[in-house]
């Protein structure tokens, strides 16, 4: 179950963040910017009651939408098959992404019809407005405010690594280093949303060069307190992983305090960024230029012409790239690849959890096989043969951690680092030795364990 | 000062940004002496090549309006030449316009009118 709930905390919190972004979209950040689902109008068009009914239907679909999806993935917790539980995750987040992305698209596909329908969209309106006064002049990150959180996040894995906080957590160190890794992709994130233009909001260079200060203010301080939260997590790993059975003591908690607090910080941020628009609405007096042939469904940016590789996002709330540059390309390919990694480790996890181990004796050799061979070891090798009706305690260190099945690299008090191929809802176990390192095996259930121990106890004897 | 660019217009990249900084100089939008963004800069804000904008500068620079080095970038210039005549390519330009209002019917008076209008900067 405990698996099954770090999987959920992951994964649930995409159907919120998708939700409110894109309720932000259609909502505040359209008054703010004329930009309706993707499509530019002016407030009198926004008010025609063909676009007012574009809206509300779309509003009505994802309070639908996150109704059902809110709901859905609570029973599936009950799933007592982790692979299908897994396949389901997989799914639901897929569907949510699908859907909510399908009713923007829809509605944004609405309103360009009515556009075009009553005439509303016009040549001249087609332009860049770009202000000289603050172009490549206004920065707000830089290294020294991400360096604190960098080495707090740097210090974990380094100390993990070098045996400070003992052996256990020298085996966790690249797992910590992965988590101090995201504290450098804030850093990155923060100078990447820095150099973004800013939108002209207005004729007068005072008021842009204000706003876009106010708006890279926002992000840097987005960032940074993100990073420093990142590093507190990353550090909050080492009492998490340190201690025998700590995953429900510390890391859960931890995650999902880490999750909820970076969630705060979206939502605030958001705020703070539709306060600021409001702030500055009596000044915006610069309709933004007509480009929505250059939006895709009303979010995906494809512009031959701009050399920009990432741009701030339709409705400004974060950045978007541009699918028309080499960048762009090789992003969507990395993300079409990473769903089919998804859809193929659902696969993957649903074969391992379903195909049963085998032990057996063949060949003068112990044989364990699931898939493919994993071992195969001579059986005049085999040393200090033991039949186990009890496992030890043990912690993952790399491999497999199924209800049905232990594979891998595992660490058991008192003897060290093991090797692991056994299904642990047997009663019987064989332990022995093999170059020096210690190995925990069974069959598919016990009468294959029992029949591999005659054979090898025959071949000692 | 904004800018404003089209890259539909038949008008190359360049001159657009050429023509809208020597009008923000002309309406005082940029004063004498005031910075303007280093070329990469500007083509890192407009997403165009550094090339096109650096053409812009090299002919604003050519033609008075502004003063570049390597160590401080572009400025305006304190002070313009005083040709007290339009330059030949602007000449053209004019003619180009004049003919323009003609063929749509432009009384000379008219005609004057907006020039006049246009010289002092109205709207």
């Amino acid at each position: 179950m405990g698996i099954k709930i770090i999987l959920m905390i992951c994964i649930y919190p995409v159907l919120f963040i998708l939700h409110f972004a894109l309720k932000y979209q259609a909502d505040s950040s359209a008054r703010a910017r004329r930009i309706y689902f993707g499509v530019k109008l002016t407030a009198e068009q926004a008010a025609a009651p063909e676009v007012r009914k574009v809206s509300g239907d779309y509003n009505r679909l994802l309070g639908i939408l996150l109704a059902v999806f809110a709901v859905l993935p609570l029973p599936a917790l009950f799933i007592p098959w982790f692979s299908v539980y897994f396949t389901f995750q997989m799914l639901w987040m897929f569907a949510v992404i699908a859907g909510y992305l399908l009713a923007f698209v829809s509605a944004n596909g609405k309103l360009k019809q009515i556009k075009r329908e009553k005439g509303w969209r016009r040549e001249e309106e087609r332009y860049l407005a770009v202000e000289l006064k603050s172009a490549g002049m206004i920065r707000k990150v830089n290294f020294r405010q991400f360096a604190l959180p960098i080495l707090v996040s740097a210090a974990a894995p380094a100390g993990s690594f070098a045996g400070l906080f003992g052996e256990r957590l020298r085996d966790m160190s690249v797992a910590i280093g992965s988590f101090a890794c995201c504290t450098v992709l804030f850093y990155a994130a923060a100078v990447w949303l820095d150099r973004l233009p800013v939108r002209v909001i207005s004729t007068e260079s005072e008021i842009n060069v204000n706003y876009a200060r106010a708006q890279k203010q926002l992000w840097k301080n987005f960032w940074q307190r993100g990073a420093w939260l990142n590093a507190l997590y990353t550090v909050c790993m080492i009492p998490a992983f340190g201690r025998a059975g700590g995953l429900w003591g510390i890391f859960l908690p931890a995650s999902a305090l880490y999750l909820a607090a970076q969630l705060i910080l979206l939502v605030r941020l958001l705020k703070k960024k539709k306060d600021l628009d409001v702030l500055y609405a009596g000044h915006m007096d610069m309709e933004p230029g007509d480009d929505d042939d250059k939006w895709a469904g009303g979010m995906f940016y494809y512009n031959p012409r701009d050399r920009h590789t990432f741009v701030q996002s339709r409705d400004g709330s974060g950045s978007t790239c541009n699918l028309a540059r080499p960048g762009g390309k090789i992003l969507m390919v990395f993300c079409g690849m990473c769903v089919l990694l998804a859809l193929f480790s659902c696969v993957w996890v649903m074969l391992t959890e379903f195909t049963p181990i085998r032990l057996e004796v063949r060949e003068e050799r112990l044989i364990a096989s699931q898939l493919k061979q994993d071992y195969a070891i001579p059986l005049v090798s085999v040393q200090e043969p033991a039949l186990l009706k009890e496992l030890p305690s043990f912690s993952k260190v790399s491999g497999t951690g199924m209800d049905t099945l232990l594979r891998g690299t595992f660490r058991v008090p008192e003897e060290g680092r093991c090797q692991l191929f056994l299904n642990p809802q047997n009663t019987v176990f064989i332990r022995f030795e093999y170059g020096g390192t210690i190995y925990y095996m069974s069959g598919g259930n016990d009468e294959e364990t029992l029949e591999a121990w005659n054979a090898l106890g025959f071949s000692q004897n | 000062m904004v800018i404003i660019l089209n890259d539909d217009s038949d008008v190359p990249v360049y001159l657009q940004i050429r023509n809208q900084i020597v009008m923000g100089i002309s309406d005082g939008k940029l004063k004498a002496g005031e910075r303007l963004p280093t070329v990469r800069a500007l083509a890192d804000e407009i997403g165009i090549n550094s090339m096109t904008v650096n053409k812009a500068y090299q002919m604003l620079k050519q033609e008075g309006y502004i003063l570049t080095d390597t160590r401080n970038g572009a400025r305006v210039r304190e002070s313009f030449p005083r040709r007290e005549e339009l330059s030949s390519r602007a000449r053209e330009e004019l003619r180009r316009i004049i003919s323009e209002a003609k063929l749509s019917g432009m009384s000379r008076e008219d005609f004057f009118r907006e020039c006049s209008r246009c010289f002092e900067g109205e709207e």
